[in-house]
């Protein structure tokens, strides 16, 4: 399979006012053209500092270690002028607010036309009628009446859809999708990621689905990263993850989830303490002070990432290895 | 029409018997918010939030109100607190329409029900200590002294798992899931016989979230409170709630014992509710997916409400309303067509 987007060992420390915080550690993955790759994690773990690495949308006074290639360029060596080219172009991402990330005084045909005539140098006309086009294919209803109007007359759902059109604009190689229906209704969620996964079937480019909710990620990616404290804790295909989960966090995460049809006569199983503050994290194991399972070892010792299973690794000190051995 | 349809649905109620016991009774509520006019020669347009509600909650009890948005479930939460006054029908709470009172009357009233808000950071001043935060429904009923004061404070926080000590802290200095504890104990703090908690514990990351849930069920066990529980997720509403009501365009549309509604559910709306959530297991599923989103709560057609995006609509349902009637072991549902998936 033709890879597309590949992180290595991508490191992300952001200036924060409690002094540096390492957002992302050593995070590394490969993107296959047509696969999706699904990032899971709550607040604070890192899932959308690695999103905005990749795009070159990191806050200012970011720094960055590793190399993110993109058919073996590496974006994170590029000038602004050359990322500009390929952001909107080669990769393209959706945001988690349909309300804030579209331009209020914009109409809605200009805004999905712009990247059309920023990258492919079309004309007001050309692009309007390839707008129109793209916003049919995303599912607008009326999308001759919907081309000339404003944000703030579309539903959230439909400004959602909007997005993907614009992303999907120049036909890109990457769509990072960060939360894509966490603002939207279940029912309308369902829509949207389906037309997500058509869209990508359809042109083969790869996707990165990042939520924090693991049903979502479960029923939508192929390929799954855990992160925790900024560093992918587990890894593998989705299939695995979601049969057994090995690392102790994925395992008290997924505990926590209240289940639907579970009801009343089970006690959910929680996790002691709270998801850590980045510019706070202790050395070594970063889940150790909330981990059942920790040990002195866990405080000065970073866990590598090891084998639990046919393409399925974490990393922890005290994996089950009867577990693992299957 | 729609005046027939309300008339059904309080026959259908009525087969529950009323008892004293009610600690909430909510009476065939309607709030109608009037939009502003747009034409001197036209009628001003209105939002129809909340279209005839009827509830029954028991001591103790716990009942979980699920729907998108627009469904009319916050509004309800308003209505229930007497934030706003119903436009018709009536809300009583412990035996007394809360509309009917007002000034120190409702104010001592309110000792009786409190509210969890979705929001830990925005519902807590930043500016008080939580000490006088948790006690602040006692300072609005009057009657204690600092010290009376000092010690219930003290008593609460650590019922939901705080430290007496933490009383001399600032919001800011708390975690996301220590801050709707801190809510938690100012609605505990009066000691309530009703908490109204609306989206409680959305915005808590899940290995918080499920925290602040074992906590309110602790709390329902030892004190007997009863919850109106709002919430958007289905799976939270089940490992709460023993009964559930799922509302649509300011109605309800089908109520029952939340194990009867999770497993077998009679609406379409509330099957395809069921069948949109996201479950984290391997493998792709096949389901019913729905079509279009809410309309919008500005118009009031005849028929159900639900007809313009249920699979299974007939002309019937685009005439007549269908009112919601017991199936039987307190379920009951409005819909021409109710249950059997199967198909």
């Amino acid at each position: 399979m033709e890879t597309v987007l590949e992180a290595d060992r991508l490191t992300v420390t952001l200036q924060t006012a409690a002094g540096p915080a390492r957002a992302v550690r050593d995070l590394s993955f490969s993107l296959q053209r047509g696969r999706c790759l699904g990032i899971v994690g709550e607040s604070g773990c890192g899932k959308s500092m690695t999103a905005l690495a990749i795009m070159g949308l990191l806050p200012e006074g970011a720094h960055t270690a590793g190399r993110v290639l993109l058919h073996g360029e590496d974006l994170l060596a590029l000038d602004d002028a050359r990322m500009c080219a390929i952001r909107g172009d080669r990769i393209a991402m959706i945001f988690q607010e349909p309300m804030t990330s579209l331009n209020p005084l914009h109409r809605i045909g200009d805004q999905v036309g712009e990247a059309l005539r920023l990258h492919k140098r079309m004309g007001r006309r050309e692009a309007w009628e390839k707008a129109l086009f793209l916003l049919e294919r995303v599912g607008i209803p009326d999308p001759h009446r919907r081309i000339g109007q404003y944000p703030h007359q579309l539903s959230g759902g439909q400004r959602q859809r909007v997005m993907i059109a614009m992303a999907l604009a120049n036909e890109p190689d990457v769509l990072i999708a960060d939360e894509p229906t966490t603002a939207l209704d279940v029912t309308i969620q369902r829509q949207i990621l389906d037309l997500i996964q058509d869209l990508a079937a359809e042109t083969g480019m790869g996707l990165i689905l990042i939520s924090h909710d693991l049903g979502v990620i479960a029923e939508n990616a192929d390929d799954v990263l855990v992160m925790y404290g900024g560093m992918v804790v587990e890894q593998g295909s989705s299939e695995a993850i979601f049969r057994r989960f090995a690392h102790p966090y994925a395992q008290g995460l997924f505990a926590a989830i209240p289940k639907l049809g579970a009801g009343r006569d089970t006690r959910l199983r929680t996790i002691p303490g709270t998801v850590p503050d980045i510019a706070d994290l202790p050395p070594g194991c970063p889940f150790q002070n909330r981990c059942p399972r920790a040990e002195a070892v866990c405080a000065v010792t970073v866990p590598p990432m090891e084998r639990v299973g046919e393409g399925h690794r974490a990393a922890c000190l005290f994996l089950d290895k009867a577990e693992a051995g299957a | 029409m729609s005046g027939q349809g309300y008339a059904r649905e309080n026959v259908a109620m009525s087969d529950r018997a009323m008892t004293d016991k009610d600690v909430l009774a909510v009476y065939d509520l309607h709030k109608h918010y009037p939009l502003p006019r747009e034409s001197l020669f036209r009628e001003a347009g209105r939002v129809y939030a909340l279209n005839g509600v009827d509830l029954r909650l028991g001591a103790a009890g716990s009942l979980g109100i699920v729907g998108e948005s627009g469904c009319g479930k916050s509004t309800l939460a308003r209505l229930v607190m007497g934030l706003e006054v119903p436009t018709a029908g009536r809300v009583e709470i412990l035996g007394r329409d809360i509309a009917a009172m007002q000034g120190a009357e409702l104010r001592h009233h309110r000792r009786h029900f409190q509210m969890v808000f979705q929001d830990p950071f925005g519902s807590l001043d930043p500016r008080q200590k939580v000490g006088r935060i948790v006690a602040e429904p006692l300072h609005v009923l009057g009657g204690s002294d600092a010290a009376q004061r000092a010690e219930m404070v003290a008593a609460v926080l650590e019922q939901v798992g705080l430290r007496a000590s933490d009383r001399d802290r600032y919001p800011h200095e708390f975690s996301g899931g220590q801050r709707q504890r801190i809510a938690v104990a100012r609605a505990l703090i009066t000691r309530p016989a009703l908490i109204v908690a609306d989206e409680a514990v959305s915005a808590l990351d899940v290995s918080v979230q499920a925290q602040v849930l074992n906590l309110l069920r602790d709390l329902q066990e030892e004190h007997g409170i009863a919850y109106l529980f709002i919430s958007h997720d289905l799976g939270v509403v089940d490992y709460l709630c023993e009964e559930v009501a799922v509302m649509y365009l300011g109605r309800i549309v089908e109520r029952a014992p939340a194990k009867a509604l999770f497993a077998a559910p009679l609406h379409p709306y509330t099957r395809a509710l069921l069948e949109a959530v996201p479950r984290p297991e391997p493998g792709r599923r096949a389901r019913m997916v729905l079509g279009g989103s809410v309309p919008a709560q500005t118009g009031r057609g005849r028929g159900c409400v639900f007809a313009g995006r249920c699979p299974r609509a007939a002309a019937r349902c685009r005439g007549e309303e269908p009112p919601l009637i017991g199936h039987g072991d307190g379920h009951f549902a409005a819909c021409h067509f109710p249950g059997d998936f199967s198909g």
